[in-house]
């Protein structure tokens, strides 16, 4: 099985360490993944702005750099709704694209959905009991593909306390463009989500979308620099998965939940091995 | 109502400004959407509901033209009146010239959106007839000279204490009356109303093609009254509002309580088949039907849009919104607010005056997923928004900096430079873990409220060089543990 | 604008030119309403159903065996309700009123309006009311008490608009009106109120 990784601008500048966690679980999986260091953006801000030329283009560059891979991954539900859900529309008028962006579709999967779809696995070895965990929905992930049980399987298998936050499938307020385009009211989304986050009182809260890690974090964290109560460690769900991986092998890592990487604070002890 | 769609972003600052607001806004939106869930819960059926009314709408908009004759013979033969409005001028027109036919001096109105479209109080008042409106939140709003902010519950953006305040200044009632009693004060003042007025003005929930019947949905009892009392009865409908079937009925109406108030039945349904009949006891003696077009021949002309024209107007776009949650009816502007208003309003109104209401959204799709006729709203959002970047409304900065971002994407080379230069700079400007860019003009709007780590030293890519791809030869992670 | 030009316009943005519109084909069929809480052909659990129904919506309900026993109990129940009433065009209701020996008022002065009830609705607890037998009592008194048999009592909504289909041209009343519960608003703060503009109180004799 060929796998490539895409791993989203929004990882690759900003929370690369999610990126990094996704091929060595993929790789500790057994898979041999590979990176096309000649790609860039999936066109979603673009697409979602409007900009249907500009997104074709990147779309048909995307289409040449991942082509001929058995499986293409992301730790991105957004990237791979874009993909899956609106490459082929973008292409209607142009027969040839649209069967190889269908046929892409059909190859591109979200990180914790191609684990458990594709490759059948739940049990990573992974080790978080102690750690309780409370998960976001990314709108997309939840709406367009089967994120949700599917990141769920995985912390559970691998013994994480995980605690549904009230409005867990709320949007988080990112939306891409959107953040910028309507700070106020973007931010006042995000703010919405802080009770419930706060009130199942966990450690760590993961989701599978970077834009979505990015927007609670910061949020979150400007909270707590202004008193309004703590933050727990928002990372990535790849990057928490590995960190199991990595306390399975190791034992002496021990429990605490803190080092590691959170894109929101400051900079990263590095917790992988 | 006059057009104000193009204040989004002051509106929706406004909005957030205004902690009264917030509250109503919480706790209305919070209410509605756990009665619907509720709702839902308790009808197994809810989904295939849903399917089914998608299907007959969807059918019922690609064959409007026999459908509008069918209902318009059988209003005429029911001895109905019909009207066609082409526009709001042309429906207060209609509607004036009834009124005076009728010698009405006050008509008493329920709650009819199209009304509020067409801005019928004011033309009925310029001729000499006082319209009161009968609805309880439209009574609010009128005495309180406001204008409604969500379809089911247009006055649930005043506190019961302002409501308290006006009701005192207007009806004496006490300064701490509740809404029980603000609610007896509103029907002991409109009672008088009812039984005077010679004109009665309603809207129509759904109009039945085959036996030309007009189906009212409400709770309070004034479309009842308004209906029924005085002489003539003045029904304003859009021209899309109408089912096939008397016997699509059901199906519809289990979808429009549950949806929009998560009620199984609401109050009252009443069905019109004509006026009085000559035995009645009681009943007005005229009916009329207006029938608006107002712009949504162009709609339903419009094949990426024609969907939008399935809405029954339950509201639950606007309470499972998470940006109609935060600013309110009022930011968008119109009568339609809310996601339905998004999509609507620049098909009705033309996206020129409206582009930005598309995107007073982050895509999230909860509207899609509670839209009792399946429109995709989503997927109309995104296609207003390519239309206004085809049509040149877009913002010129926001052009620049897409095409400067796809220019670069393109040439991975290019890419790889621009990207690290821009971590670069981020790094210059942060202190103490955090990016402090405030006067960047994107970064700004980022930063007001939340924080930022932005050089989470190398990116992807260089981690990749450096130590993934060895790792990956050595074989490492490549086994189970 | 006249009625050919309007619909014209509706046409052309069809895609299709002057002439008769082409019949449309048949729409889908109407859907059951899934969740058959309640059998058609179980006249027992109908009834059950509609009681537990008007329970549920704060609709007083009590029963009698026959049409006479009905007409007392409504009588009395008059006298429990209020000082004055009114009565429908019905003879049930007009017997009803009688009995009570109340004072007879005006729809729009009276306590209490008494009325028969021309369907039930099991599914809903639903009572709908005909114009032929007027509109007022059951509308303007604070009080509505409908008369309703239970050889009228129908399933679900989809029994009832069967038949209200099945009447064919010129045969439906001029208005009817499905009443489930008291009238009722949530506009200030969404604050649930009853006895808005309709009846705040509603009670139902159930007879048979």
């Amino acid at each position: 099985m060929r796998v490539a990784l895409f791993a989203t601008c929004l990882a690759d500048q900003a929370a690369p360490e999610a990126a990094v966690a996704a091929v060595r679980l993929l790789r500790h999986l057994g898979v041999d993944v590979v990176f096309p260091e000649r790609q860039t953006c999936c066109g979603q801000p673009a697409f979602n702005a409007g900009y249907h030329a500009e997104a074709r283009r990147l779309a048909e560059h995307h289409l040449r750099v991942f082509d001929g891979f058995d499986h293409v991954v992301m730790p991105s539900g957004s990237c791979a709704a874009m993909v899956v859900g609106h490459y082929p529309e973008l292409f209607e008028r142009q027969p040839e694209t649209f069967a190889l962006a269908r046929d892409l579709a059909a190859r591109t999967h979200e990180f914790a959905t191609f684990v458990v779809e594709v490759l059948g696995r739940e049990d990573l070895s992974a080790d978080l009991r102690g750690t309780r965990v409370t998960y976001h929905d990314g709108c997309h992930a939840l709406r367009t593909l089967s994120v949700a049980g599917a990141a769920r399987r995985l912390l559970r298998a691998a013994g994480a306390e995980l605690v549904e936050a009230p409005g867990h499938d709320d949007c988080c307020g990112f939306g891409g463009l959107f953040a910028v385009k309507m700070p106020e009211v973007s931010t006042a989304m995000a703010r919405a989500k802080h009770a419930g986050i706060r009130a199942t009182a966990a450690q760590v809260l993961t989701s599978a979308d970077v834009g979505c890690l990015l927007q609670l974090g910061g949020s979150l964290r400007r909270a707590e620099r202004n008193g309004e109560g703590a933050a727990p460690r928002v990372v990535h769900l790849a990057e928490l998965l590995w960190e199991g991986v990595s306390r399975r092998r190791d034992p002496s890592r021990g429990r605490d939940p803190s080092p590691g990487r959170d894109p929101s604070r400051g900079a990263a002890t590095g917790a992988d091995a | 109502m006059k057009v104000a769609t193009d204040r989004l972003k002051e509106g929706a600052r406004a909005a957030l400004r205004d902690g009264e607001l917030r509250t109503a806004l919480d706790r209305a939106t919070g209410v509605f959407l756990g009665n619907r869930q509720a709702a839902v819960a308790a009808h197994p059926g809810f989904e295939a509901l849903r399917v089914q009314a998608a299907a007959v709408k969807a059918h019922l908009l690609d064959h409007l033209d026999a459908y509008l004759e069918r209902l318009v013979d059988a209003l005429e033969a029911n001895g109905v009146r019909v009207h066609f409005a082409a526009d709001a001028a042309e429906a207060q027109e209609a509607i004036v010239a009834i009124a005076r036919a009728a010698g009405a001096r006050t008509a008493v109105k329920a709650k009819s959106m199209v009304a509020e479209e067409i801005g019928l109080n004011e033309a009925l008042a310029a001729a000499g007839v006082t319209p009161i409106e009968t609805d309880l939140g439209e009574y609010i709003l009128q005495l309180g000279d406001d204008v409604p902010s969500h379809i089911v519950g247009p006055a649930l953006h005043w506190t019961r204490e302002r409501v308290a305040a006006l009701f005192h200044e207007r009806l004496g009632t006490p300064l701490d009356a509740d809404p029980a009693a603000l609610t007896a004060a509103a029907r002991r003042e409109l009672r008088d109303a009812f039984l005077r007025a010679e004109l009665g003005i309603s809207g129509v929930n759904f109009a039945c093609a085959d036996s030309g019947t007009l189906a009212i949905v409400e709770n309070e009892g004034n479309a009842r009254l308004a209906t029924s009392l005085p002489r003539v009865h003045v029904a304003l409908m859009g021209l899309e509002k109408l089912l096939p079937r008397l016997a699509d009925l059901p199906t519809f109406l289990a979808l429009l309580g549950r949806s929009a108030t998560g009620q199984p039945a609401t109050s009252y349904v009443s069905l019109i088949t004509g006026p009085r009949r000559p035995d009645d006891p009681d009943g007005p003696e005229e009916v009329h039907v207006v029938i608006l077009d107002g712009g949504r021949s162009a709609v339903l002309a419009d094949p990426e849009l024609r969907d939008a024209l399935r809405c029954i107007r339950c509201g639950a776009c606007l309470n499972h919104c998470p940006v109609y949650q935060q600013i309110g009816g009022h930011a968008y502007g119109w009568v339609y607010g809310g996601p339905i208003g998004a999509i609507l309003d620049p098909g009705l109104l033309g996206l020129e005056r409206t582009h930005e209401l598309p995107h007073a959204s982050s895509l999230c799709g909860a509207c899609g997923d509670v839209c009792p006729v399946r429109i995709p709203i989503p997927d109309l959002l995104l296609a207003h928004r390519r239309r206004a970047v085809e049509r040149g409304l877009s913002p010129a900065v926001e052009r620049l900096g897409i095409g400067a971002f796809a220019f670069a994407a393109e040439r991975p080379g290019l890419w790889r430079a621009a990207t690290d230069a821009g971590r670069f700079a981020a790094a210059l400007l942060e202190r103490d873990g955090r990016v402090q860019g405030g006067w960047v003009p994107v970064l700004r709007a980022w930063l007001a409220e939340r924080d930022l780590d932005l050089s989470p030293g190398p990116s992807f890519r260089e981690r990749w060089r450096r130590e993934l791809q060895a790792e990956g030869r050595r074989g490492d992670d490549g086994d189970e543990a | 604008m006249n009625r050919a030009s309007f619909l014209t316009r509706v046409r052309h943005a069809l895609g299709r030119s002057e002439g008769d519109p082409v019949a449309p084909p048949p729409p889908p069929a109407p859907a059951e309403l899934v969740a058959p809480t309640v059998a058609a052909a179980d006249p027992a659990g109908v009834v059950d159903h509609f009681v537990a129904r008007c329970a549920a919506n704060a609709v007083e309900l009590r029963r009698a065996p026959d049409v006479d026993a009905a007409v007392a109990l409504a009588g009395a129940w008059l006298r429990e309700l209020g000082a004055s009433a009114v009565a429908d065009a019905s003879s049930l209701a007009a017997a009803a009123l009688a009995g009570s020996g109340l004072t007879r008022l005006a729809a729009d002065a009276a306590d209490v309006g008494v009325t028969r009830a021309w369907r039930g609705v099991a599914e809903t607890g639903t009572v709908v009311l005909r114009s032929e037998d007027g509109r007022s009592a059951g509308l303007l008194p604070p009080t509505h008490l409908a008369l309703l048999a239970t050889a009228d009592l129908r399933a679900g909504l989809t029994e009832l608009y069967a038949e209200l289909a099945a009447v064919g041209e010129g045969g439906l009343p001029a208005q009817l009106v499905q009443v489930t519960g008291p009238s009722r608003t949530a506009d200030i703060e969404v604050t649930l109120v009853t006895g808005v503009h309709g009846p705040g109180r509603v009670a139902v004799l159930l007879i048979g």
